[in-house]
């Protein structure tokens, strides 16, 4: 086993049950996170993205749904063997979650100060003035400002920025090695989206967190991330560092996903698009998961899905993909 | 020059009255849209944007007179629009037409796209069923859905299908002004640039005009002649795409284009950050509504709201630093 990585996920397969029938939402993921790294994990609606952070949290509702293998190693253990009562002294305090919308993830009759005390007091051995007093501090380290007064306030009383920092707060308490934040920005407007950014980053410098951090905004991950996995129908399809994902990206779902992007700076030219949808979990392709879309798409690539595997003499990129992966070094670009 | 604007609006505004507070409410005024000015030319993309609570859906809706404005002009080929009466505002409609973010809320559930679509037809006797019927299918074609489309119900679509359809009944009637009220932004990105597409290639085709209603100013970039930006119920800075993208002038502009976050790493930077929240339009400050957020408020900032200015005969802007 690999002892260096902080997190790792091994060969994880979540599946869901509809109608009777089991349907894998994500399968056979595989991927690490390193101590104070940032990982994006990018991908549409439907790519699996939440999927995986949720088996990773082992908070995958069950029914319907069901981790039927894998293993997620955090500094050795695997989280995926714990008996449920070890997994929750990890989860919020040795590894937390941010949520896209708040107000659905804050109870609303508590006041915002117990709900941040109260892993404080779960987790750690501390009274309820001490707890008090961190919640406070907490409160004024995510810049919400007169933290003492709005520490009575409830969820309701809060902007959806200011909401944000409570659950980050939350998050933060227990001051966790690893934060899986879930399109944390999404719902924000673009100027309290660079506040929210700003914070997170701030923070994980502070604490010497590793984040998983999963959007579909491809200007966030160029902003925000050390490494990338793109995700498409439940796969990951490609693994690369930042730079090296942008600068030559080797998937073609990748590659499509960034000449598709309109950006703000004005380097479009001329807008491309991906024929036809990302296809639902009961209907995956037999193959290739993005074949039926894809341009450089062979008959190996609708009978068989090729594997993640990394590139040779690069083995930090890794890429699924018949064509452009290593298993047939076909020419570089057509 | 000026047979070629469609669309002229003058002075638009439209408060809101709200109750607030428990057990014993007091009545509060929205200032939703305020003394808001533009014109629209033939076959432009004008892009009103902003953040949440700024009134561009407002400014939407009021054209179409779905919500009644309070005050102003809305001229449409140079004629005021607010005094018609119910059914001349009907017939009117067909030249102007809306889409919305979520197109599944705006279909039937119940009915079949098929009826969906031939229902205005009918209802305006443009022909019979079969002409009726060649008038779809030609639309169906025109948006990229095939004519099965017509036998299926609103569930059975994807979310970018939906939003076809949606453009498909927009387009039943040749309007000559569509007003999209954030068209893509529910939409994964594969699918967004299908649609902006979509639209781009359907302006050429029906000779239209978009009043195109967003907050991602990537998308606006890209699609939009000319843009205005709206905050707290007034625009803030107006004018041609490409001055406004690289010239902003006005402080709020600037802060939301550095807050735009750029698909390259290499573009990585400090991302510049605008402290404070929207105010609400409920509490607008004194003086220049942005002023709280400003890093360039100066004293006359916090007493006069600025007085508009245009820069350029193609760039104008409301901010005390250029008057």
């Amino acid at each position: 086993m690999n002892q260096e990585h902080l997190l790792e996920v091994r060969n994880l397969t979540t599946a869901f049950r509809i109608r009777g029938n089991l349907f894998p939402a994500v399968r056979g993921i595989d991927l690490h996170l390193d101590r104070t790294e940032t990982l994006a994990l990018v991908g549409e609606s439907g790519s699996g993205k939440s999927i995986t952070a949720l088996s990773i949290m082992r908070l995958i509702p069950q029914p319907p749904g069901e981790i039927v293998s894998g293993q997620v190693f955090m500094k050795g253990i695997d989280l995926l063997s714990l008996p449920e009562e070890r997994m929750r002294k990890i989860r919020g305090n040795q590894m937390a979650m941010i949520f896209q919308e708040p107000m659905t993830s804050l109870n609303p009759v508590l006041t915002v100060g117990l709900q941040i005390m109260e892993a404080l007091i779960y987790h750690q051995d501390v009274t309820a003035p001490e707890a008090k007093e961190r919640a406070i501090e907490i409160m004024n380290q995510v810049k919400i400002p007169s933290a003492s007064r709005r520490f009575k306030d409830y969820p309701h009383q809060f902007s959806g920025g200011m909401r944000q920092r409570v659950m980050i707060a939350m998050a933060m308490a227990c001051r966790p090695e690893i934060i899986l934040a879930d399109e944390p920005t999404t719902a924000l407007d673009v100027t309290i989206q660079a506040q929210i950014l700003y914070l997170l980053a701030e923070l994980k410098r502070e604490y010497n967190m590793a984040m998983i951090f999963i959007t579909h905004n491809l200007g966030i991950v160029a902003s925000i991330a050390d490494r990338v996995a793109v995700m498409y129908g439940g796969e990951i399809v490609e693994v690369a560092p930042v730079g090296d994902l942008f600068e030559k990206p080797r998937h073609p779902y990748t590659e499509m996903l960034l000449l598709v992007v309109s950006r703000v700076d004005g380097n479009t030219e001329k807008l491309s698009y991906i024929p036809g949808q990302v296809p639902s979990i009961d209907r995956m392709p037999p193959g290739c998961h993005y074949a039926p879309r894809c341009d450089l798409r062979t008959d190996l690539c609708d009978r068989q899905d090729a594997d993640l595997i990394p590139l040779p003499g690069d083995p930090a990129r890794r890429v699924r993909c018949w064509v452009r992966g290593c298993r047939r070094e076909i020419q570089d670009k057509p | 020059m000026s047979s070629d604007i469609l669309l002229r609006v003058e002075g638009l505004r439209k408060f809101f009255t709200v109750k607030r507070g428990f057990p014993n409410p007091v009545k509060l005024t929205v200032k939703a849209v305020d003394d808001v000015s533009f014109e629209v030319r033939r076959r432009e993309s004008f892009g009103l944007v902003g953040e949440s609570g700024c009134g561009k859906s407002t400014v939407g809706r009021s054209i179409l007179r779905l919500v009644e404005p309070d005050a102003g002009q809305i001229l449409f080929h140079g004629k005021d629009i607010l005094p018609l009466d119910r059914s001349q505002m009907q017939d009117l409609r067909r030249k102007m037409q809306i889409i919305f973010q979520d197109p599944y809320s705006s279909l039937n559930p119940r009915r079949k796209i098929g009826r969906t679509l031939a229902e205005p037809l009918h209802v305006h006797r443009m022909g019979t069923g079969g002409e009726i019927r060649a008038i779809i299918d030609r639309i169906l074609d025109d948006v990229g859905l095939s004519p099965e489309t017509l036998d299926k119900f609103p569930h059975e679509f994807s979310g970018g299908q939906r939003q076809r359809i949606a453009i498909a009944r927009a387009l039943i009637f040749r309007p000559e002004l569509i007003i999209a009220d954030e068209p893509v932004s529910a939409l994964d990105v594969s699918i967004q640039s299908q649609i902006l597409l979509l639209f781009e290639k359907l302006q050429a085709e029906y000779d239209l005009s978009y009043i195109f209603v967003a907050h991602d100013l990537a998308v606006v970039r890209y699609f939009c002649h000319r843009v205005a930006i709206m905050y707290l119920g007034r625009i803030v800075e107006q004018g041609d795409r490409n001055r406004l993208f690289e010239e902003p002038r006005h402080p709020y502009t600037r802060a939301l284009l550095a807050a735009s976050p750029i698909p390259d790493p290499r573009a990585r930077r400090q991302m510049a950050r605008l402290e404070g929240e929207v105010a609400s339009a409920i509490n607008t400050p004194e003086g220049c509504y942005f002023h709280p957020r400003c890093p360039e408020c100066r004293e006359i900032c916090r007493q006069e709201y600025p007085p508009w200015h245009w820069v350029t005969p193609d760039q104008g802007v409301a901010c005390h630093l250029y008057v």
